[in-house]
Parts: structure tokens; C-alpha cells; sequence
């Protein structure tokens, strides 16, 4: 009889304790920082991811507590589908150890290889940086997800061009393999009615430097100008990757045709000009995302998923000097300029 | 011309307000402009101070200045930008234009005005060529080198339109301000000042006009000054008719008391004197009867004193008369020198007695025949010549004629006493004499000289004295007279 008293009491102990332990948990919890994952498509530091993750910061605002973790894809390197999917992994396994309150993802890779996996969860995800559609990604009407879309400022790009040299008429679009190119190629292709009198001649995806190097040189016979997609996957002839800086060096020392781009990073490594898109202003719209859904406690599938509008008109002076091009005062003083190479400053 | 106090104060404070106005509009014209010109100048300054830096911008991207190009759209800009500026443009120290907000002028090579050129501060300076007023901005590579100037010109005849502007605006506002004061003033003081004193005025016109006629008053004019004096005007108004009715009042009591005194003093001075008359006459049968020496000398006495009371009564009966209205003047035709002649032979026995030669003289071009009341002459003239008489005791008296315009002057002279020239005008009041001593020693009413008075004015005559005391007097009396053919 005693012993059974015991057990009862024991028994009733336990439940007690475990039942303060949990009415306890939630305070706790609301006393910690919020946790926010950042899975980043491309690597750091590297003033396109580096400048969404400082945007996203300014947009989720410094009065919330906040514990950062940011993983690296570095898809640059890791560019095959394996390493890719074992990148992925990587990061759900994270996210399922430390149990962030927010994902943050950058790029169309992170899209493919973690938010995806997250589709109609609680987990709440928030974007930028993604050049494909949410379509494509397998996330449209994810009652979790949110974000901003990257679409490039192709014709204000273009004018600009136009601006600086008048004789542009051609245009042959070049880049490499990757998936993500596929939507804004396609853009691109429409967009082109916006720009009468100018012609896309060629549209080339390359995977090796040599068949880059070639297609270059061929241009000015076809073309008077070049449009640069990115050129971060395109190997050398031993299979290896070269890196994009590399790339566009040799294309700025060797090219005869001015080129375009939409990304500030591209200027500073020899492209002519661009009206980029602003990697800090995406990551500040994302923030402002994550802001809504952990703050103001809104649902991700509330939130309109729309790209940033602000492009920054962008010209590299020490590519215009190469080609011999006096750019207008009024172009020069409404724009970014950037006036030496980027390897001429290391 | 005349001009009403409407018109006045309206011309005072058109003049006054005209001189505001040209005083304020001037100044504020002139601190205007000159507050415009530094308003353009720091916007000048502020727009080369902003090419400046571009400038200076694209030479920090080791671009040089001779390099640049299209930079004379940023001129074109700024001066399409702000009004009034007009032009803007790059100058090399060598006085080469290197941009203009003009096209033509670009590459032109520029006559430095003095002040101009070789300083590296922003500085302003008047261009006599282009008649602007310039701010000068250097313009500095990165190695602080001046490397060019920015001008920003504005002309100086912008300030005169400015200032033309607003002298013609101020002008037109002023004067429509003071038309439309003017009018409100003339509402106004026509309404609250020139009404009510052209209201007052016109009732102090109707009485001064109207003689004796307070009946009108002056209209409620509100509680202010001015109808405050309008109603102290009308009580006083009210006081003088009052007082006009109790003076007629009075008046007519004291006519009516003068007349009943006058009329009660000719009744019984009639009533008195016919018991007189009976008792002189009783005398006079009595002294023709045989007396003694004494009674005859009592019979004497008698007689004088009562001849003497008879006459002051018949004296104050001719006053009474006078002043009870009802003397009557009956005129007829008589002989001039028969009268004079008869007046003094009536006196001459009285005269003999104090050994007092009297003559009388009716110079030959007086009219032999006259009308008037002789009854009354003679008695004018009998009192004159009886006075004489009494107040001379040694010398003559002498009565002459005179003819002054249609007027008979019956003068008499005499070497007696005189009479100072201001008691005069006295002699000819009822009851008064020269003065009281004179009535102790020579007698008499008092009456005489203003019965002649009354007597003369009766017949469109006056009265008279001229005398010097101790050197004899001329009393004389006028009369209007009707000549009547010889």
C-alpha cells in the first residue's frame, strides 16, 4: 500500500514538473533572438551575395533580435547537379538541427536544392534573388514561402549602350549553361520589341573558355555589341572551372566589341556598362519580407512575390577608355562609374 | 473756389495717403531690387557652385577637363532650370569657352572682364559687354590646380523690370486702395461728420436768417462728439426760445405796466391839473380884486407856484402821453419866422428879468412856409430857450434855422454853464439832469429835454447838443419838415 502511495506520488511529481517545463517553454523561447538561416546560391565574399545579405538586414530592421547562420552553396564551384543536391542537403540537415524561425535563400539554386523542400510547411521561407519563376522552382502558391524576384533592366541596359556608342544596333547574347539563364534569356527575347531598330543576332550558352574565347572574337563580324549573362560555370579544357573574374579580363583585354551587363560586379571586372540590378536593394525588399512574417506575424502566401524596380545606370570608365569611347558628362554624372579594373587595384 | 470740409479733409488724406504710398512704394521698390539682385546673385552662385562640382566630379574620375564632353547640356539645364539666368558656361583660365549654355559660343574666345580672371575664390563681377551681372566659380582638379571657371550671368536689366514691376504694381494697388478709401471716406465722413454739421448748419442759418425764429432743431445725430454738441445745440435752442417767449412776456408786461402807468399818469395828471387850473384862475380873480400890499404879495406867490406846478404837470402829461402812445402830431401849414419869432417874444420877458439879451436869425434861402405840427415846435422850441434862460446868467441866447437835406435844425445857442459832452446823451433821458446838484439849484423835472427828444423822433427828426463846460451850449432839434410853396 505504502509503495503504491509512492508510485502515485512520484507519478503525479513527474507530470507536474514536465507540465511547468512546458508552459515555461514558450516564455523562454519569446525571450531568445528570432533565428534566421541564410542559404546562399553563390559564395562570400562576393559583393552580390555579400550586398542581399546586408539589404536583408536593413529590411528586417536592427530593433528585431536576430541569430544569423548563413551557409554557402558556392555553386560556382560545386556547379554539377550532385554536388549541388549534396550542398543541399547540407543545409536541410542545418535547418533541421537548428531549427531557424526563417529561412532566407539567395539564387535559383538554393530555390532548387532547400526551399523547394519546404513547400506548404510551416517553416516559413523568404527569397530574392531568383531569376526563374515560382513556377519553375515548384514553389508557386507555397502557402510558406515569399520573396523577391530578379528580373534584369535589359532595354535600360541596352539604351544605355546606345547612349554611350549610337552605332549599336546588333546585339549576341552570350553565357554560360546554367538553368537559371533560361528565363532571363527568354526575357530578353521579348523585351527586344521595346528596343525597334535593334536586332538580337545570336544567343549563345558556352560551357568551355575556348568556345567563349572563339564567340568572342567572331562577334564583331555579326554583332556590335555584346550582352554578358553570367559565366560562372564555363571550365577549361581539363574540365576545370575558371573563375568569371578571369573571364571577363581576358574578354575586356581582348574584346573589340563593347558589352553589357546587369550586375554591378561585372562593371568592376572590365564590362562597358549596365543598368544593374541592385543586389542590396533585393536583399532589402527580402528583409522587409521576413520583417512582415516574423514581426507582424503575416503569412508568406499574403505577400505578392515582385521583382525590385531601382536600376543604377553603371559604366566602366577604364573599359570605355580601351574602346576609345568619350562618354557624355551627363551620362558619367548620372551614373556609377567605376574607373579602373578590378584586378588593377589588388 | 470754395471747397466743403467734405472735400477737405478728402483732399488732406488723399495727399497724405498719396505721399504714403509713393514713400513705401519707392523704398519697398528699391529694397526690393536690391534684395532681388542678391537673390540672383546667390542663385548665380549657387548654380556655378553646382557645375563646379560636377566639373569637379568627372575630374575625379581622372578625366581631364579638356577631355570632357557634352557637359554644355548641364549649362543648357541649369539655365532652362531657373528663370532669369541667362547663361551659364565653362571658361578656361586662358579665357576659352569650353562649354556654353549656348551652342554658338562654345570654343569662342572671351575678352576677360576686369575682376574676372587668376583667382581661385568665386567672385562676382559686372559685365559691361553683356550688361549681366556674372558669378565666377573656380573650378579645381584633384590636384587643386584651377583647371577652369563656371560663369552663371543674369542681365541687369532684369532687376530694372523687377523693380519697374513692382513700382507700377505698387502704384496701381496703392491707388486703388485709395480710390476705394476715398470712397468709403466720403461714405463715412459724409454719413458720421459733414452730414450732421451741414444739418447743424442749416438750422444755424435759418435762425440767423429768421430773427427770433427757434423753432428748428437740429436732427439726432448719434451718441459721438458731433451729436453731443447737436443736442447741446438744441437745449440751447430750447433755452433761448424759452427765455425769447419770457422775455416777449415780460415786455409785453412791462409795455402793458407802462402804458396802464402813463395812461393812469395822463388821467390823473388831467384830474390834478383842472383842480390847478381852477385854482389859478380863482387867483387870478382874486389879484385883480383889491388887496393889501401883503395879500397881493401871497396872491403873487400863489400864482408862480402853481403857473410853476402847472407846467411840471403839463410836462409829465406830455410824457405820459408820449409813452402811452397817444401822441399825435397835427400837421398843418405854418409860417417859419412867425414861429421862431413867437417863441423867443414868449421867453423874452424871462430873459429881461436876468438882463439876458436874446435875437433869433432865420437866414433869407429857409422856406418861408412849412407843414408840420407848430403847436408842438413852438413847444420844443419853448423849452429849449427856457432852459437857456435858466442856465445862463450873463450873455445871450441866441435861436437860428438850419436846413440839413430835408431836415429843419432849430439851433438854440447860449453863454451859460455848458454841459460836459459825455453827459449830454443823459440830458435827453426822462428825469435826469447834468447832475444832481444841478436839479437842487436850477429845479425842474427832468422831463423836458426827453420830451423834445421824443418829439423830434416823432417828427423824423433827432436831437442834440454841443457844448463846452463854462462856454455856453447849442441844444438843437431836427425835424422833417414839408416845404410848401411861398
Amino acid at each position: 500500500m505504502n509503495r503504491m502511495i509512492r508510485w502515485a506520488l512520484s507519478f503525479l511529481a513527474i507530470l507536474a514538473t514536465g507540465q511547468a517545463l512546458a508552459a515555461d517553454a514558450p516564455a523562454a523561447m519569446a525571450n531568445r533572438p528570432l533565428r534566421v538561416f541564410h542559404v546562399m546560391s553563390f559564395d562570400s565574399p562576393w559583393r552580390w551575395t555579400d550586398g542581399q545579405l546586408e539589404g536583408f538586414k536593413k529590411g528586417l530592421g536592427s530593433d528585431v533580435k536576430v541569430e544569423y547562420r548563413v551557409f554557402q552553396m558556392d555553386v560556382k564551384r560545386n556547379s554539377t547537379n550532385e554536388a549541388k543536391e549534396k550542398k543541399g542537403q547540407e543545409a536541410r540537415a542545418i535547418i533541421e538541427e537548428w531549427k531557424p524561425d526563417l529561412v532566407y535563400t539567395s539564387d535559383d539554386d538554393a530555390q532548387t536544392y532547400v526551399t523547394r523542400h519546404y513547400a506548404n510547411t510551416k517553416l516559413p521561407f523568404v527569397f530574392s534573388g531568383m531569376n526563374k519563376t515560382p513556377a519553375d522552382h515548384g514553389i508557386q502558391g507555397a502557402s510558406n514561402i515569399a520573396g523577391v524576384l530578379e528580373q534584369e533592366h535589359f532595354v535600360e541596359t541596352v539604351k544605355l549602350l546606345q547612349a554611350v556608342n549610337p552605332k549599336v544596333k546588333r546585339l549576341a547574347v552570350i553565357g554560360d549553361d546554367a538553368p537559371h539563364w533560361a528565363p532571363v534569356i527568354e526575357r530578353i527575347r521579348t523585351r527586344m520589341a521595346q528596343l525597334p531598330g535593334t536586332t538580337l543576332v545570336s544567343v549563345d550558352i558556352v560551357k568551355t573558355f575556348d568556345e567563349y574565347k572563339a564567340k568572342i572574337q567572331s562577334y564583331p563580324q555579326v554583332a556590335d555589341a555584346v550582352v554578358q549573362l553570367g559565366v560562372f560555370v564555363i571550365k577549361d579544357n581539363k574540365g576545370e572551372a575558371v573563375k568569371y573574374q578571369d573571364i571577363l579580363r581576358w574578354t575586356a583585354e581582348n574584346s573589340k566589341l563593347p558589352d553589357v551587363s546587369f550586375w554591378i560586379d561585372r562593371i568592376h571586372y572590365g564590362v562597358l556598362t549596365a543598368v544593374t540590378v541592385s543586389e542590396r536593394e533585393q536583399g532589402l525588399a527580402a528583409g522587409k519580407l521576413a520583417r512582415s512574417i516574423l514581426v507582424d506575424k503575416a503569412t508568406p502566401s499574403s505577400l505578392p512575390m515582385k521583382p525590385t524596380l531601382k536600376g543604377t545606370p553603371s559604366i566602366s570608365l577604364a573599359r570605355a577608355k580601351a574602346l576609345n569611347y568619350s562618354i557624355k558628362s551627363s551620362l558619367l554624372l548620372s551614373s556609377e562609374v567605376v574607373t579602373a579594373y578590378e584586378w588593377e587595384k589588388q | 473756389m470754395t471747397l466743403g470740409l467734405r472735400n477737405k479733409i478728402a483732399l488732406i488724406v488723399v495727399g497724405v495717403v498719396l505721399t504714403g504710398i509713393v514713400a513705401i512704394t519707392a523704398t519697398s521698390s528699391l529694397l526690393f531690387s536690391a534684395q532681388y539682385a542678391d537673390a540672383l546673385l546667390s542663385r548665380s552662385h549657387a548654380i556655378a557652385k553646382g557645375l563646379s562640382i560636377q566639373l569637379e566630379r568627372l575630374l575625379a574620375l581622372d578625366i581631364r577637363i579638356d577631355e570632357l564632353i557634352g557637359f554644355e547640356e548641364q549649362c543648357i539645364e541649369a539655365v532652362r532650370a531657373y528663370e532669369g539666368i541667362s547663361y551659364a558656361q565653362v571658361v578656361s583660365p586662358q579665357g576659352q569657352v569650353l562649354f556654353h549654355s549656348q551652342n554658338n559660343r562654345i570654343g569662342t574666345k572671351l575678352n576677360l572682364p576686369a575682376g574676372s580672371g587668376g583667382e581661385d575664390r568665386p567672385r562676382t563681377i559686372t559685365d559691361n559687354v553683356e550688361n549681366t551681372y556674372v558669378s565666377i566659380v573656380p573650378v579645381m582638379d584633384p590636384s587643386g590646380n584651377r583647371v577652369a571657371d563656371v560663369w552663371v550671368g543674369f542681365p541687369r536689366e532684369q532687376i530694372v523690370a523687377q523693380r519697374n514691376a513692382m513700382l507700377i504694381a505698387g502704384f496701381g494697388v496703392g491707388l486703388c486702395v485709395l480710390i476705394l478709401g476715398l470712397a468709403f471716406l466720403y461714405f463715412t465722413l459724409s454719413r458720421y461728420v459733414t452730414g450732421p454739421i451741414a444739418a447743424f448748419s442749416r438750422v444755424v442759418s435759418h435762425v440767423r436768417d429768421n430773427q427770433g425764429d427757434y423753432s428748428v432743431r437740429v436732427p439726432p445725430q448719434g451718441d459721438d462728439e458731433l451729436g453731443g454738441m447737436m443736442q447741446g445745440f438744441n437745449q440751447l435752442l430750447d433755452q433761448i426760445e424759452q427765455r425769447d417767449r419770457d422775455l416777449v412776456q415780460a415786455k409785453e408786461a412791462s409795455d402793458a405796466a407802462n402804458r396802464a402807468k402813463s395812461e393812469f399818469l395822463a388821467t390823473m395828471s388831467h384830474e390834478i391839473r383842472t383842480p390847478m387850473n381852477a385854482v389859478l384862475g380863482m387867483n387870478d380873480l382874486l389879484m385883480r380884486t383889491e388887496l393889501t400890499d401883503k395879500q397881493r404879495r401871497y396872491a403873487t406867490n400863489v400864482q408862480s407856484a402853481g403857473r410853476w406846478l402847472l407846467g411840471i404837470l403839463n410836462d409829465i402829461l406830455d410824457f405820459s402821453k408820449v409813452e402811452a402812445g397817444k401822441l399825435s402830431l397835427n400837421p398843418a401849414p405854418f409860417s417859419l419866422h412867425t414861429l421862431i419869432e413867437e417863441a423867443v417874444q414868449m421867453q423874452s420877458e424871462m430873459a429881461e428879468k436876468k438882463s439876458l439879451g436874446i435875437s433869433w436869425e432865420v437866414p433869407e434861402e429857409m422856406p418861408g412856409r412849412l407843414r408840420g405840427d407848430s403847436g408842438r415846435l413852438m413847444q420844443m422850441l419853448t423849452n429849449l430857450i427856457s432852459n437857456a434862460i435858466k442856465f445862463t446868467e450873463q450873455g445871450q441866447i441866441k435861436v437860428s434855422v438850419s436846413r440839413t437835406g430835408d431836415r429843419m435844425v432849430f439851433a438854440v445857442t447860449d453863454t451859460g454853464i455848458g454841459v460836459a459832452a459825455d453827459i449830454v446823451p443823459k440830458l435827453f433821458e426822462p428825469f435826469t439832469q447834468a447832475d444832481s446838484s444841478t436839479s437842487r439849484r436850477y429845479g425842474g423835472t427832468g422831463l423836458g429835454l426827453a420830451i423834445v427828444k421824443q418829439l423830434a423822433e416823432a417828427m423824423e427828426g433827432d436831437v442834440g447838443a454841443d457844448s463846452t463846460p463854462g462856454q455856453g451850449a447849442t441844444f438843437w432839434f431836427s425835424a422833417r419838415l414839408e416845404v410848401l410853396p411861398a
